[in-house]
Formats: structure tokens, C-alpha cells, sequence
């Protein structure tokens, strides 16, 4: 079975300031030479601190930044440079959610519309026409558990657990086969936590997705993840089964990871 | 339509205020064949240089010619002008600042370049160098116009660009494969649109200035089309005479200016309330 | 037995909005003693920065207090504004969340330090100069005087927060309050700020209030934790008690949904506690977290739940173990 993503040997550059930007490379590199897999229906956890390059790693797996060296392959379909049309594709199936799930939300649309927009670009079954694509969005917000009575509001209107039910419903709305949450308990009080995880898996479990999950929270990695890859200046440093790179971490970076982690109890 | 709630322009009596005094304008512009009592170009020379008085509010000028029907006409005119004037800069402006902006790049660097250079052209003098080869009239004020004002709006344009680019909606909405001009025309553009509100309501004072000084140095309007400018300069002959044309004249422009300018003032101060 | 430090006698806090008053703060009661680190430990709409900020005299114009807050025995807000303004500063300090907004950018760090001090009287500048290089040396930067002549903007966010933590002990404080110290920052970085509070105990010659809605900070830093939630305190004990064996539903609730100590339950679901923090415009009758309560029973509903007392502290509930 293809793997439904899948980075080899990926780098990614600082864009280059002044004179830097005429030679041939650009800056220093955010992303050196990763390589990962995400296997069908799997949950992989990124876990890395600020400054690891995991944000910039999943934004090039949408092609969002340039990509200096190395392949994306998303189900086995790959892109060359930014402007390559292949990217419109590989897009469809890839569902990302965002670390500020208000600030992922256009101030000037409705949530429905925010939702639905993803079909209009698209298109898809029963997305021709702007009601068709609303019924669809409709659907799907309730499936996420948001009142009807919410859907004309707009992001600065509702609360931030409410943002994140909203980014979840635009990320699936296309039926991906992928999803990218980044950070997704960010921002969240610990007594909520629970049920934007809950929601993550229950969706899983409904829609056959696969997850690329990006922490800095090791536990939270740790318990939705069947494996784990840590990040560290732009390099994976160790990856393995998610029980094992927490119970018996090999690199001497994870080690100090999950000792940071661990909880005194009484 | 927050602007017009109770905590937007009504809640701000400044701000009400000028909107009243546009709204005048605007009514004496669109309904001007009914407001004025008289027609604006009708000679009589029986009838020359009266004083205001009650048949004819605002008196009469040296052709007879009843001054308040020419500055209502004038105002139909004026706002014909800034219309479409303000209008196409607008259209060009934001072409240029979204290419400049969204695009970057070599041909944003040639358009920003292009814009500076225009900016520092002194106003006047291009004018009348540009009336010198087309002629004078109307038309070439309004070509002055569209020139010196896209540049202005092509910088905030790409500036808002450039600052809205990197926020996460429109990252979320590039992630999910929208295009350039979805980008442009769904996410950037209507939260630009504010901004760009508030300098075109800035920018009308200028505009009839711009009308008034060119018809005064003789490029601006050519008889008889009656515009404030026209009147003022016309009346400024008679200044000794009958001081009540250009005075007459004057006063569009003024509630004008101060309308508008306190409107926009507003206008910002709403839009800051809403971030 | 140690003297009491701060004393909060049936305090709330309430803010002047354009709908009405809006309570933050309902009812604390409670006691800091010499040589205690108090947790503050509560969610968004806790009051727990509402209740810090009182403890700092920071409160904003519109806020209107009821009842005493004592400190060293006097009411704080029995006393007018400069009489608070003299506290702070001098006997009271404060280190905040953002590292990165807490100096001022364009001025070096030797000159605020400087400035930190300048209600001691009686020292001269290069005094001043001097002890501020013993105190950089002390939270643990190294080169202190090296240190002293650069900028903020040339420091990490990690060292921000040393340098903001030296500021507020230079004042030689009787109280040091934490606002969500480690928030802002990553997790090593977090860990290292935390033994350096810890260190800090035997440089303030009084107590620490920490204020953080994280149970490791609580955990490692904290003697005695009170668990705030909408407002009031729902528990208040020692640490090792409150966080081993619980006697509030809430902080039970809480300490389950904690990731780092326990995974999800059977099923793979992740514990949560549903519903969310009421309104603080809207009373609520009976025990203001009966709505989301796994334990309550009917007089939950209907009566405000009492203070139940035990050795060493309270929970504020009907069925309180």
C-alpha cells in the first residue's frame, strides 16, 4: 500500500536577504534533509520545539514554501517547483489545521462559507452550486458537533473550542486522506483538551484518515500517535513507535524531552 | 453595515455631521434638474450681478445667470468628476498594488518604481503641461486626476498585501489549493477594502481642488459647463462688484471638504473599533 | 509557626463594564505564611490573574474591590494609591508572562536594573551597578557584566525572563508574585525557569505566589496550591495533599485530564470536562461548578457550596470527602 505521505530527503531555506539572494541557495536551512513516512489510516506525531522547522516541514508538504531539495509524494503523486499544477491536486487531499484556529478563519466570511470554500475551489460531488456546497459545509459542521444557530456567525463571534470544531469541519470537508493538525491543543485549557482529541480520533475512526500531528506536547503525542518522529534543528533524531520513543528514548535530545514531561505524582 | 449602527458614525456627532453634508451634496447632484429653480446656462443680461435675495438665493452672476441653479448643476458635475476620476484610479491602483503586492517580484519592483516616480511630478505643473497637449476641459482634468491619485492607492494596496499575505486565513486558504485570484478577490481585497474606504474619502477634497485650481488657471472646465470652480473663477472678476458669486461658489467647497474629510475621519475610527 | 504574610479576608474583585459589573474574584479567603510558594492553579475565567494582579497593586481603573486584603497587616486597598504605589517595587514584586515585553527594548539592561532599585535610598549608582551584577550572577547568567551593557533584543527569551526575575528580587521584596512565569516559553527553557524560582525561595525573605494553570509547575515549585475555578477557591492544601488525594470534584477532574500523568481511559477517550465556565455576569445558584459537576447531588443546585474545613486547608463543596 502507498503510504499517504511521504518526504524524502526534504530541505527547506530561509528566504535569503540582500546579496544572499543572488547566490544560488539562499539562506541557512530551516528543513536538512528529513525523510518521513505516514502510513495509510496511521497517526504520526512531529514533536519539536520552536525553532525545530516543524511548521515550515508541514508547509512544505503543501507547497506553500520553496522547496529546496528532496521529494513530497502525497499517495504517490508528487509536484516539482511551487508553480507546477500538480500541487492543485495533491492539495485536494491533504486537510490542514492551523495552530490559531481564529486567526485560520477569514474575518470576512461566515463560518458556513469558510467551510465551504474548500468545495468552491474544488469542486467535487454536489459542490456546482453555492446551496449544494453550503448543505455539504452544513453537514459537516454538525458532525463536529456545532449548533445550526452558529453558522452565520463570524470567527470573532465565537469561542476559541468553537474556532477549533470549525477548522476541523473545513479540514475534512473534501474527504482528504490526510489531515495536518498543527498544534491542536495549543491555547486550550487542559479540561477541553480532552475533547478536541476525542473529536480527532472519533473522526478518524469515521473517515479512514491518516493524521500528521505536530506537538511541542510530548503526552499529547505520545497518546494519539501510533508513531512518533522528534525534531530537532531541522533534522529527525530519532523515530519509532510512539510507547517505545517515550518509555526508552534513544537520542540524547528525547531523553531530555520526556524528562522535561515527566510528572512528579504524590 | 456596522458603520451605520449606533456605535459607528451615529454614535460620533462628528462623523454624523459629515455624513449629513455629504449626503446634501450627493441629493443636489443626483436631483440637481430639480433642486435648481432655474436653468444654469440660461443668459439674461437684464437680470446681471443681482444680490442674493428671494428669487434668487444665491444672486446672479455677469451673464444673469441665477448662481445657486449653477451650483447645483455644478455639484452634478463635481461628483460626475470625482466619480469617475476616482473610479478608474482606484480600478488601476489596485491592479498595480495586488501585482506588486501578491506578485512581488521584478514586475512589483517596476510598478512600485513607476508609482514613486509619478509621486514626485509636481502636481500643477504636469497638469497644465498635460492640458497643453490635450486640450483643456473636463476630460483632461479627470485624466490629471486618475494620474495622480492611482499611485496612491496602488502603494496601500500592495502594502496591505504584503501585511495580509503572511496571516493564517490566507495561508489556510492557499493550503487548500486556491488560486492567485481566488486569493486576491476573496481574501485580500475585502479586507482591504476599509482602508482603501477611508483615503478615497480623504481624497475627494483634493480632488475638487485639483478641479477648482486647473479651472482657475483657465485648463479646468470652459464655459458654459457650471462647476464650483468655474463659478469661483468667473466671480473672481467681480470680486469687488458683487463679492456674493464667489463667495457662492465657494461654499460647495467647503461643506464639501469638511464632509467628507470628517467622514472619513470617522470612518477609520470605526474601522479600528471592529479589529 | 510562622507570621502570616498576606492575609485575604472574604476578598472580590469586580469590574466596572459598560452592561453592568462583572465579579472576577468572589470570596477568597485565605492565608500566606513566611517561607510558603502558593500555587495559584486555575483556568481562563479562574480570577487567578485577577487575584495576582490584586496581590500587586496593578489592578485597572474600572476594578472595585470588597473586603481586606492584608499585607505585613495592613488593608492594601484601605490605603490610598500611593500608599499602594510605595509597595510596589520595594515590598512587593512581580515577574510576568511575556520575557519579551517585560524590558523596555531601547534601554540597556545595566540602567533598568539600575532603575529597578531606585526606591532604595541610601545607595549610590555604582552600588546600584554592582549589586546588579551579583544578581545576573545569581539567576544564573553568566559574564554579568558583560551582560549589563547589552540590550534585550541581544538576550533569548529564556534569559529575558533571568534578568526579569534579577529586576524584582533587586527590590529586596517580603512578596514575589509569578504571573504564568514559564507560558511563554519552551519546554526546557520552562524547566530551567523553574528551578530558578525554586532557587529564588531563599533569596526573598518572605513568601512566593505563583500563578500558572500548568500541574508540573504547581508540582515542582509550589508548597501550598490553591485551585481556583469562576472566581472562588475550590480547594486550598498542601500541595502533595491536594494533588495526591484530592477532595473537590474539580480538582479530581482536573488532575484526570492532566496528559503527563495519565493517558485516556478505556476506549481511547481522552478525559474532559464538558461543558464550559459560566458567564461571570450570571449568577448561578447553589455551587457555581454544580453544572459540570461528576458528583453532584441535588443541594448542589440550590445552595452555595460551604468552605469545609480540615487540617492544613479546605474545599469549598457539598460532598467534599
Amino acid at each position: 500500500m502507498t503510504p499517504v505521505l511521504e518526504i524524502e530527503d526534504v530541505r527547506v531555506r530561509y528566504p535569503a536577504r540582500g546579496l544572499a539572494r543572488w547566490r544560488r541557495g539562499g539562506g541557512a536551512e530551516i528543513v536538512s534533509g528529513v525523510s518521513l513516512r505516514v502510513a495509510r489510516g496511521q497517526t504520526l506525531g512531529l514533536v519539536g520545539e520552536s525553532g525545530s522547522g516543524k511548521t515550515s516541514l508541514a508547509r512544505a508538504v503543501l507547497g506553500l514554501v520553496w522547496i529546496s531539495g528532496g521529494v513530497v509524494r502525497i499517495d504517490g503523486r508528487s509536484a516539482a517547483g511551487p508553480r507546477d499544477r500538480g500541487w492543485h491536486f495533491m492539495r485536494r487531499d491533504v486537510g490542514m489545521m492551523f495552530q490559531d484556529p481564529v486567526a485560520s478563519l477569514d474575518p470576512r466570511m461566515s463560518i458556513l462559507a469558510s467551510v465551504a470554500e474548500p468545495l468552491a475551489v474544488h469542486g467535487g460531488p454536489g459542490a456546482l452550486w453555492r446551496r449544494e456546497r453550503w448543505e455539504v459545509a452544513a453537514r459537516m459542521l454538525e458532525r463536529v458537533g456545532l449548533e445550526r444557530r452558529l453558522f452565520d456567525r463570524y470567527p470573532h463571534q465565537i469561542s476559541g473550542g468553537q474556532a477549533r470544531r470549525v477548522a476541523v469541519a473545513r479540514a475534512l470537508v473534501l474527504r482528504p486522506k490526510l489531515v495536518i493538525a498543527d498544534e491542536p491543543t495549543a491555547g486550550l485549557d487542559v479540561s477541553v483538551q480532552g475533547e478536541v482529541l476525542n473529536l480527532l480520533l472519533d473522526m478518524q475512526a469515521a473517515f479512514s484518515l491518516s493524521y500528521l500531528i505536530i506537538t511541542h506536547n510530548l503526552a499529547v503525542a505520545r497518546h494519539m500517535s501510533d508513531r512518533i518522529a522528534v525534531m530537532h534543528r531541522g533534522r529527525i533524531v530519532e523515530e519509532g513507535g510512539a510507547e517505545d520513543v517515550c518509555v526508552r528514548p534513544g537520542h540524547l535530545y528525547t531523553r531530555g524531552l520526556v524528562g522535561q514531561e515527566e510528572r512528579v505524582l504524590f | 453595515m456596522f458603520a451605520f449602527s449606533g456605535e459607528g458614525l451615529l454614535g460620533r456627532p462628528l462623523g454624523a455631521a459629515g455624513a449629513v453634508c455629504v449626503g446634501v451634496i450627493l441629493l443636489c447632484a443626483v436631483f440637481s434638474p430639480f433642486v435648481a429653480p432655474y436653468d444654469p446656462i440660461a443668459i439674461a443680461p437684464h437680470l446681471r450681478l443681482l444680490p442674493p435675495g428671494w428669487a434668487h438665493l444665491f444672486g446672479t452672476d455677469q451673464l444673469g445667470r441665477d448662481v445657486f441653479s449653477r451650483v447645483v448643476a455644478g455639484s452634478s458635475v463635481v461628483m460626475a468628476l470625482v466619480g469617475v476620476s476616482i473610479s478608474v484610479a482606484l480600478a488601476a491602483g489596485v491592479a498595480g498594488g495586488l501585482a506588486a503586492g501578491y506578485g512581488g517580484g521584478v514586475l512589483g519592483g517596476a510598478i512600485m518604481l513607476l508609482c514613486d516616480v509619478v509621486m514626485t511630478l509636481p502636481m500643477m505643473l504636469c497638469a497644465l503641461a498635460l492640458a497643453t497637449v490635450l486640450g483643456p476641459g473636463l476630460v483632461t482634468v479627470g485624466v490629471v486626476i486618475t494620474l495622480f491619485l492611482a499611485p496612491g492607492y496602488a502603494r496601500i494596496v500592495r502594502a496591505q498585501s504584503q501585511a495580509l499575505v503572511g496571516l493564517d486565513y490566507v495561508v489556510a486558504a492557499r493550503a487548500m489549493g486556491a488560486g492567485a485570484v481566488r486569493v486576491m478577490l476573496r481574501h485580500l481585497l475585502p479586507n482591504m477594502a476599509g482602508q482603501l474606504l477611508v483615503q478615497v474619502a480623504m481624497d475627494v477634497p483634493t480632488v475638487i481642488g485639483i478641479e477648482v485650481g486647473m479651472t482657475f488657471l483657465g485648463q479646468g472646465a470652459e464655459p458654459p459647463t457650471p462647476s464650483w470652480g468655474s463659478i469661483v473663477s468667473d466671480g473672481f472678476s467681480y470680486v469687488r462688484l458683487a463679492p456674493h458669486i464667489v463667495l457662492a461658489g465657494s461654499l460647495p467647497i467647503v461643506v464639501a471638504t469638511v464632509g467628507f474629510t470628517f467622514l472619513a475621519e470617522a470612518l477609520r475610527d470605526v474601522m479600528d473599533v471592529r479589529r | 509557626m510562622s507570621q502570616v504574610l498576606l492575609e485575604f479576608a472574604d476578598f472580590s474583585v469586580s469590574y466596572r463594564a459598560p452592561g453592568g459589573m462583572v465579579p472576577a474574584v468572589r470570596g477568597v479567603s485565605l492565608q500566606l505564611r513566611r517561607g510558603e510558594v502558593l500555587g495559584l492553579l486555575g483556568e481562563s475565567g479562574s480570577g487567578k490573574s485577577t487575584l495576582a494582579h490584586a496581590m500587586m497593586a496593578l489592578l485597572p481603573g474600572n476594578a472595585m474591590t470588597a473586603g481586606a486584603l492584608r499585607f505585613e497587616g495592613r488593608d492594601m486597598y484601605a490605603l490610598d494609591e500611593g500608599g499602594r504605589q510605595r509597595l510596589r517595587g520595594s515590598r512587593i514584586a512581580a515577574v510576568f508572562q511575556d520575557p519579551f515585553t517585560a524590558l523596555n527594548p531601547v534601554v540597556r539592561i545595566g540602567r533598568q536594573l539600575e532603575a529597578f532599585q531606585h526606591q532604595m535610598r541610601g545607595i549610590g549608582r555604582a552600588e546600584k551597578w554592582r549589586r546588579a551584577a551579583e544578581m545576573l550572577g545569581r539567576v544564573g547568567i553568566g559574564e554579568p557584566a558583560r551582560r549589563l551593557r547589552q540590550y534585550p533584543f541581544e538576550l533569548s527569551g529564556g534569559m529575558r525572563q533571568r534578568v526579569a526575575i534579577a529586576a524584582a528580587l533587586l527590590c529586596g521584596p517580603a512578596l514575589l508574585v509569578a504571573d504564568e512565569p514559564t507560558t511563554a516559553l519552551d519546554a526546557s527553557t520552562a524547566r530551567q525557569i523553574v528551578a530558578l524560582l525554586g532557587a529564588c525561595r531563599a533569596l526573598v525573605d518572605g513568601a512566593m505566589v505563583v500563578v500558572t494553570h500548568d500541574l508540573g509547575v504547581v508540582a515542582r515549585l509550589c508548597t501550598h496550591v490553591a485551585v481556583m475555578y469562576a472566581g472562588q477557591v475550590m480547594e486550598l492544601g498542601e500541595t502533595a495533599q491536594v494533588m495526591g488525594a484530592p477532595r473537590h470534584p474539580y480538582t479530581r477532574a482536573l488532575l484526570a485530564c492532566d496528559l503527563a500523568s495519565r493517558g485516556p481511559g478505556p476506549g481511547r477517550v481522552f478525559a474532559h470536562i464538558a461543558g464550559h465556565v459560566p458567564d461571570p455576569r450570571i449568577a448561578v445558584e447553589g455551587c457555581v461548578f454544580g453544572p459540570r459537576c461528576a458528583a453532584r447531588v441535588d443541594v448542589c443546585g440550590v445552595v452555595g457550596a460551604p468552605v469545609v474545613g480540615h487540617a492544613g486547608g479546605f474545599a469549598r463543596c457539598h460532598v467534599a470527602a
